[in-house]
């Protein structure tokens, strides 16, 4: 019996090794890729599975110092934090009082929340472009800064509804009973029982807002003003070349905030991306 | 200690005094675009031409729904990427999640190297792709020809077919992770007792799968795929880095047929207007589907 488990569990792990190589391989190449020498890169009878020429970090230090990679990522940093912060704050006082007070139309605004997921996002950023055009933003970084709270409030709000739903309200009654004011109560009793939804909430704006490509490619163009993800696919490819080492050394660069965020935060993660399945 | 029923009542009206300025935002975030575009719709706003616009009516309308060949086909070209993506990303989802919760050892560090390729931006990941699909250089010609399994360098992305099952595979390969870790939850909830009480009825592994997993795990399911698919109808950004909508825009989302309408060509009227008929698409689709699920639960009760 112990016997035949043991063979079952191994069989299981074994099953699971070709989903792994299949999600982990375009990683695997991409850091590969960006490792090699155009050399060996450009060369048909190369095996492309290992580097057998010797590895280069040029395409790191080209992408650095001969691109604007580095504006890129600043860029990047700058507007995904901001809208983030943005976010997470409006989203926090939002989604506390659809969750705690009754008045009228509360239900159309969950409602509302709900149905900015299901419009395309052309609908969203028609309107927008002129918004941007009025305020003399256009293709400027501080335009993304502005548009990325349009997806990440609702989600937050929606995301936070949940968490603060779980807080029982005689908690906060008892503080406010006690003298503290309804902002002290969300302050000092509601938020730290929340901080899992809050740090959740914040990675999925970070996330999605660093990843974020649609907005970015349409409201910026200039090289100081895009992000990583449109400098990457735009300057990195010119007409039919693709400047493939760096292109991909690119892609490894963007991918490491994620990656560490997401090695940190797991459960954070998976708490998120659940959230709309369980609750 | 009672607490005087009005010292609490006043204290109702203080969150309306801080709620209001984030309801406000939220209100504006989405009605006024909604309200906007929907204003847009009847005009006939084209940038190429000028900024002057006037009332059409609904000839933005009747242009998409009869006589736009391309969004018709767009909109053709949309159903056949998701429902290949959805069937596969259900099916590999729930293959997998079924496998992490039999694997004892080591589950989370599985999972979690197995959901990377959600994590991370997708237009990076699809640029990966789309250089193992390269033709000359790329690591699946490469290979195909070393290991004498393709004898040309084949264009994967010259004809629609291949460059359809292209973006879905890489679709897949992207989204599998959400469809697995919203199953495994989904599957860590259905309550151990019901497994042993139905072993002790003799039900085979088989039987309790069919009888027991699958009736239970149906909710999540329906829900996972409902988020999936509205998801892909927005697809575009593996579009634009993989085939831009070629070849010949036969792999044109109606994501991406709008992008070109409303920032290549600049008639805004009209992209609103695609951007209405498909909401109006995708919000009877959400609720024919919920409609389908209750009436079936009614059934079921």
């Amino acid at each position: 019996m112990g016997r035949r488990k043991l063979t079952r569990r191994v069989v299981m792990h074994l099953l699971l090794l070709p989903f792994l190589v299949f999600a982990l391989f375009p990683f695997y190449h991409m850091t590969l890729t960006s490792l090699k020498q155009d050399r060996e890169l450009y060369d048909r009878h190369a095996v492309p599975l290992v580097i057998t020429q010797g590895p280069t970090l040029e395409h790191y230090t080209k992408l650095l110092w001969d691109t604007e990679f580095l504006t890129w990522t600043k860029n990047s940093l700058l507007v995904t934090v901001l809208a983030t912060t943005a976010s997470v704050l409006i989203g926090t006082v939002a989604a506390y009082a659809l969750a705690r007070l009754k008045f009228f139309g509360v239900d159309a605004f969950g409602t509302g929340i709900f149905v900015t997921y299901l419009v395309p996002t052309s609908l969203l950023f028609l309107p927008l472009a002129q918004v941007i055009n009025w305020l003399g933003i256009a293709d400027s970084k501080w335009a993304l800064v502005l548009t990325y709270p349009t997806f990440l409030v609702p989600f937050c709000t929606w995301l936070l509804m949940g968490y603060f739903r779980t807080v029982p309200k005689e908690v906060e009654e008892c503080a406010m009973v006690d003298g503290a004011t309804r902002i002290q109560a969300l302050w000092r009793i509601v938020l730290p029982i929340t901080v899992p939804g809050l740090v959740c909430a914040a990675l999925f704006a970070f996330t999605l807002s660093w990843n974020e490509f649609i907005y970015a490619l349409t409201f910026t163009s200039s090289s100081d003003q895009i992000t990583a993800s449109v400098g990457v696919t735009s300057e990195l490819i010119r007409g039919d070349i693709y400047f493939w080492g760096q292109l991909m050394a690119g892609a490894v660069l963007g991918s490491v905030p994620i990656v560490v965020l997401y090695v940190f935060f797991l459960d954070y993660y998976v708490s998120g991306l659940t959230a709309g399945a369980v609750k | 200690m009672r607490i005087p029923a009005i010292a609490l009542k006043r204290r109702q009206w203080e969150p309306f005094a801080f709620a209001t300025p984030a309801l406000v935002l939220i209100a504006i975030v989405i009605v006024f675009p909604l309200a906007y575009s929907f204003y847009l719709s009847f005009q006939d706003f084209d940038l190429s031409v000028g900024p002057d616009h006037t009332f059409v009516g609904v000839r933005n309308y009747t242009e998409a729904l009869v006589r736009d060949q391309r969004f018709i086909q767009s909109v053709w070209t949309t159903v056949v990427l998701i429902v290949p993506s959805l069937v596969g990303e259900l099916l590999l989802g729930l293959g997998i999640a079924l496998l992490l919760s039999r694997a004892t050892r080591g589950r989370p560090i599985i999972t979690a190297l197995l959901a990377i390729p959600a994590m991370v931006s997708p237009v990076m990941a699809a640029m990966a792709w789309r250089m193992m699909f390269g033709v000359k250089y790329g690591a699946i010609n490469n290979l195909g020809r070393q290991l004498g399994l393709l004898d040309v360098y084949f264009d994967w992305f010259s004809t629609p077919i291949m460059s359809i099952v292209a973006v879905v595979l890489v679709e897949i390969w992207q989204n599998t992770p959400f469809m697995m870790l919203v199953l495994l939850a989904g599957l860590q909830s259905i309550p151990q007792e019901l497994y042993e009480s139905a072993r002790v009825d003799g039900a085979s592994p088989r039987q309790s799968f069919w009888h027991v997993t699958l009736p239970l795990l149906k909710f999540t399911m329906v829900v996972g795929v409902m988020i999936r698919m509205i998801d892909l109808t927005k697809l575009f950004g593996l579009i634009f880095v993989l085939t831009f909508g070629g070849p010949g825009g036969t792999t044109e989302t109606v994501a991406f047929n709008t992008y070109l309408v409303g920032f290549k060509d600049f008639r805004m009227s009209y992209a609103a207007a695609l951007s209405y008929v498909i909401v109006l698409g995708v919000l009877t689709l959400t609720l024919v589907f919920q409609a389908v699920q209750r009436r079936r639960e009614a059934r079921a009760a």
